[in-house]
C-alpha cells in the first residue's frame, strides 16, 4: 500500500482515473471554455468533457470572445455541440442584445439536444427593448421534439406562435416567456399540451386582448401585460400565486375571474384605479383564502385606491402579510387637510406582518396605517420604510411621531421605522 | 495537527465489538490511526454505513486504507457540521481557506471513496474554482497529469481549440 510519505513526495495523478460522473461534477462547475480546454490535458481527458450533462454559454463565454465576429462565435457554439457526445440535460445561452442571432440560428441548435434536454434557456441580456429582440418569430412547435423538457425560458422574439395541431410537451413544469406579440390562443393551446405545467411567467405587448388561461395544473402565474384588456383565470382552478405587472403606458386591464389564490401581487405602473383591475365581484369570489398581498407602485395619495384597498383587506379574512411599495413619483409631502380625513368602520384583520415603503409621507397613507394598526389584533411587526435621498428630517420626524401615537389593537405589535436613501425594489416577487 | 488528533486517538488495537462500545464507530486511517466517531457521523459516509449495515452492526471498526490521518479529521469535521445543519457559506469559506491544493484533491478523493455527496459537491466546486481560467499547463500540474500527446497531436488540438485560450490567467508557479 502506498504510504503517506509516497503520496506527499510524488504527485500521482489519481483524479484522472476517477469515474466519469465524478469528473463531471468538477467539469459541471467550470465555464464552458475551461471545460472544453480540458481536452488538451491528456488522451484520457480528450473526450471527458463531452459527456458533461450541462452546457452553459454565459456572459463570460461571450465576454472572453469579445472582438470575435458573431458568426465565428456562433460556429464555436455549434462546434461545441457537435463535439459533445452524450445527453445534454441543461443548456443555456445568455446572449448580449447586439449579438447577430436569428430564428434559423436558434432552430439549428435544437436538434443537438432535443432528445434529452430538460432545462433550456435562451436569455437576451443588456438593454432589451422590444426592438432588440432578435428573432422575428418563433414557433413553439420546435420544442415538440424535446420530450424530456421540464423548464423553458426564452425572451428574445417579436412574435410567438404555435400551430393548432401542437401535440405538447408532456413533462414541462415551468415556462418563462417574453415576447412582443403573441397569438391570442397560443398560450392556451400550448398549455393544453403541457399537462404538468405548474409555473408560468409570461410577458408580452400585443396580440391578446382577452387572455384566457385554463390550465388546471398551473400553480404560480406571473403575467406582465401592456395592451391586454381582460384576464380570465377561472379555470386555472389550482392557481395559488398570481402576480400581475402592468406597464406604465399600457392599457387598463381588469381581472375578469380568478380562482381562490393564496398569494396575489400587483405592480401598477399604469396608475390604473385598483377597482378597475380588481372589480368588486372578485373581492367576494377570490380572496377568501388570500394569505399574502403585495402592491407595488401603489399610489398612497389616491383616496379611491386606499378606500378600495380597505375593502379588499376586509374581504381577505386569511391575510397575514401585506407589502406595499409607494408609487415612484416626485410628489412632495402633502399638506394636511382635515376635511379629507378618511373614515373607517372597525373590523378584525388577521394581519401579522405589514411592510410599507414610501418616498414621501401622505395623509391617506397614514390613515391606512392607522386603520391597520387599530384593526389587526394579531399584528407582530409593521415596518415603515421611508426611502428618500432627499433630506426630509422634518416630515420624517413627524411621520415617525404619528406612527408612535397610533392606537394599536395588538399589544405585542412592533413598529419599525427605517430610513434608507435608496429605494430597494424587491428582486424577487416571491418573498417568503 | 498530530496533537489535535491525539485526543481522538484510541489504541491501535482493533477492539472486539461489545454492546457497550457499539455506540461509537472506529474509523482506522491508512496510517493506522483510530478515530472514534458517533454513528450519526458514519451515516453521512455512505461507504462506511453500508459496511456497518452489511454486517448487521456487528463490526464497528472500519479500516479506511485510502484515507490518511491527516485528511480524515477534515472529513469528520465537515460531516459533523453537516448533521448539525451548520454548513454555511462562511463555514465553507473558512474550511477551504485551511486547505492547500494537494489537500483539496486528497479530500475530494476521500469524499468520493466514502461517498459523501455534499462534501463531494462542495469540493467539486472548490477544484473548479481553483482551475478556472488557468492555462492547460497549470491544470496539468494541478492534477499531476502526464501529457501523453505527441507534440504534433497537441499542436493540432490547440489550433482547433484556440478560442479556449483567450485571456487565461498567467501561470503562477508559487500557487501550488
Amino acid at each position: 500500500m502506498m504510504t503517506l510519505l509516497d503520496k506527499k513526495t510524488n504527485q500521482i495523478d489519481r483524479i484522472s482515473d476517477l469515474p466519469s460522473n465524478v469528473i463531471d461534477a468538477i467539469l459541471g462547475n467550470l465555464e464552458i471554455r475551461d471545460q472544453v480546454a480540458t481536452s488538451i490535458l491528456s488522451k484520457k481527458w480528450r473526450y471527458m468533457w463531452t459527456s458533461a450533462p450541462q452546457i452553459f454559454f454565459d456572459e463570460y463565454f461571450f465576454r472572453s470572445l469579445m472582438g470575435v465576429h458573431d458568426d465565428v462565435v456562433y460556429e464555436i457554439i455549434i462546434g461545441v455541440l457537435m463535439l459533445h457526445n452524450g445527453p445534454i440535460h441543461k443548456f443555456s445561452i445568455d446572449l448580449f442584445y447586439t449579438f447577430d442571432f436569428n430564428t434559423e440560428k436558434f432552430n439549428r441548435l435544437i436538434p443537438f439536444m432535443s432528445r434529452d434536454i430538460q432545462h433550456l434557456e435562451l436569455v437576451i441580456c443588456g438593454f432589451g427593448s422590444v426592438e432588440d429582440q432578435m428573432l422575428d418569430n418563433l414557433s413553439l412547435d420546435i420544442l415538440f421534439s424535446c420530450k424530456e423538457l421540464t423548464y423553458f425560458k426564452f425572451n428574445g422574439c417579436k412574435n410567438l406562435s404555435i400551430s393548432p395541431d401542437f401535440r405538447g410537451i408532456r413533462k414541462l413544469l415551468e415556462l418563462d416567456l417574453e415576447c412582443d406579440e403573441i397569438e391570442s390562443s397560443a398560450l392556451d393551446t400550448f398549455m393544453s399540451g403541457c399537462p404538468l405545467l405548474e409555473k408560468l411567467s409570461v410577458g408580452f405587448r400585443f396580440g391578446c386582448d382577452h387572455l384566457v388561461i385554463s390550465s388546471p395544473s398551473l400553480k404560480v402565474f406571473v403575467l406582465e401585460l401592456y395592451d391586454t384588456k381582460s384576464v380570465c383565470l377561472e379555470k386555472a382552478n389550482n392557481l395559488i400565486d398570481f402576480t400581475l405587472k402592468l406597464s406604465r403606458f399600457g392599457a387598463s386591464v381588469y381581472i375578469k375571474s380568478l380562482p381562490q389564490v393564496k398569494k396575489f401581487s400587483l405592480t401598477n405602473w399604469g396608475k390604473i384605479p385598483l377597482a378597475d383591475i380588481i372589480p368588486p365581484v372578485l373581492l367576494t369570489s377570490s380572496f377568501s383564502s388570500l394569505e399574502y398581498l403585495q402592491l407595488d407602485e401603489f399610489d398612497l395619495n389616491d383616496k379611491g385606491d386606499i378606500l378600495y384597498l380597505v375593502r379588499l383587506l376586509e374581504s381577505a379574512p386569511s391575510l397575514v402579510k401585506l407589502v406595499i411599495q409607494d408609487y415612484e413619483d416626485d410628489h412632495s409631502t402633502q399638506v394636511l387637510d382635515p376635511s379629507e380625513e378618511l373614515e373607517w368602520r372597525s373590523c378584525c384583520l388577521k394581519l401579522q406582518t405589514v411592510e410599507i415603503c414610501v418616498e414621501a409621507s401622505s395623509q391617506h397613507g397614514m390613515s391606512l396605517i392607522q386603520f391597520i394598526l387599530a384593526n389587526s389584533p394579531l399584528l407582530k411587526t409593521l415596518t415603515f420604510n421611508f426611502c428618500s435621498y432627499r433630506e426630509l428630517d422634518g416630515p420624517m420626524l413627524k411621520t415617525s411621531q404619528d406612527l408612535l401615537r397610533m392606537e394599536r389593537a395588538s399589544p405585542r405589535a412592533e413598529v419599525n421605522f427605517i430610513h434608507s436613501a435608496y429605494r430597494r425594489r424587491p428582486l424577487s416577487i416571491y418573498i417568503e | 495537527m498530530a496533537e489535535e488528533v491525539s485526543s481522538q486517538m484510541n489504541s491501535l488495537s482493533i477492539s472486539e465489538t461489545n454492546p457497550s462500545s457499539s455506540a461509537t464507530i472506529s474509523l482506522v486511517s491508512g496510517d493506522d490511526i483510530v478515530f472514534k466517531v458517533e454513528p450519526t457521523i458514519a451515516k453521512e459516509m455512505e461507504t462506511v454505513q453500508s459496511f456497518i449495515d452489511e454486517t448487521d452492526g456487528k463490526i464497528t471498526t472500519i479500516p479506511l486504507p485510502n484515507i490518511s490521518s491527516h485528511d480524515l479529521p477534515y472529513v469528520i469535521e465537515y460531516c459533523e457540521k453537516s448533521i448539525a445543519g451548520k454548513i454555511t457559506k462562511e463555514f465553507e469559506a473558512e474550511f477551504v481557506k485551511k486547505l492547500n491544493n494537494e489537500e483539496v484533491k486528497e479530500l475530494f478523493l476521500a469524499a468520493n471513496y466514502l461517498n459523501i455527496k455534499k462534501l463531494l459537491d462542495f469540493l467539486s466546486q472548490v477544484i473548479a474554482d481553483r482551475i478556472a481560467n488557468k492555462s492547460v499547463e497549470y491544470v496539468r500540474r494541478y492534477f499531476g497529469i502526464e501529457n501523453d500527446f505527441t507534440p504534433e497531436e497537441e499542436a493540432k488540438l490547440r489550433e482547433e481549440l484556440a478560442w479556449t485560450f483567450t485571456g487565461v490567467d498567467p501561470d503562477d508557479e508559487d500557487e501550488n
